[in-house]
């Protein structure tokens, strides 16, 4: 990654996000945080979609659930 | 904006309808190929071309898109001339379907059409259809961007696929 111009694109990145994280409210980060949803097809073998805007933390709680998915199912 | 749901299917089902031209990468790319990860937006890139542009925004209008070039001027692209989507390589939207990221370029992607030529093509649904970057262009994506942002797990993961 030594392109300037690739580094000018992550600032971007960097600057878009913040500008939409700036609009989301407390309230809609939690129900990222919490909501698992459910809407993986079935042809894959598991229906557990975890979604997150706080990306770290939640991984070993989506590990739980496919766990529990797959004991279901 | 109201709260919002995570429908990627809707995403991918509002952008085959307007025949935009598009390749589903980042994580939820990975999580339908490979491993369950969590993910905090949809990240597509599309093809580049002024036609395909103004599909894919009369698509995000379609899915309640805001954005804004600035904090001051954001709001709901319904209200924006056509043509906001250029400029820029990135966008970073809120939709009623959740956060959605449009990519015009991506680093490790130096042609669409060669990687729209490599990539899969998912059915999701008998209804829904989603192409993907391959397994081989989402590790060159992962090697071209600065470490910082990388994810060791997938490369590695990725790094020990069979791509024979």
């Amino acid at each position: 990654m030594n392109d300037p111009q690739d580094r000018n694109r992550f600032t971007d990145f960097d600057a878009e996000h913040a500008k939409r994280d700036r609009r989301i409210g407390s309230d809609q980060k939690r129900e990222w945080a919490n909501g698992l949803i459910s809407c993986l097809p079935d042809s894959l073998g598991y229906r557990i979609a975890c979604t997150s805007i706080t990306r770290l933390k939640e991984q070993a709680l989506l590990n739980e659930l496919v766990e529990i998915w797959k004991q279901v199912n | 904006m109201a709260s919002l749901p995570f429908d990627y299917r809707r995403v991918f089902l509002t952008m085959n309808s307007h025949s935009v031209s598009y390749l589903l990468v980042g994580g939820l790319n990975y999580f339908l190929l490979h491993k369950p990860v969590t993910t905090q937006d949809i990240d597509l890139l599309i093809e580049d071309t002024s036609e395909n542009r103004s599909r894919c925004e009369h698509a995000l209008n379609e899915l309640g898109g805001e954005w804004g070039r600035r904090d001051d001027d954001w709001g709901s692209i319904s209200a924006k001339q056509g043509g906001w989507l250029s400029g820029q390589s990135v966008f970073c939207l809120l939709t009623h379907c959740g956060p959605v990221d449009i990519f015009l370029s991506i680093p490790g992607i130096s042609s669409y059409h060669e990687a729209s030529l490599r990539s899969v093509l998912l059915d999701l649904d008998l209804a829904t259809s989603v192409r993907l970057i391959s397994s081989k262009d989402l590790l060159s994506c992962q090697l071209a961007i600065p470490e910082a942002y990388r994810k060791p797990e997938r490369i590695a993961y990725l790094r020990g696929l069979d791509y024979e």
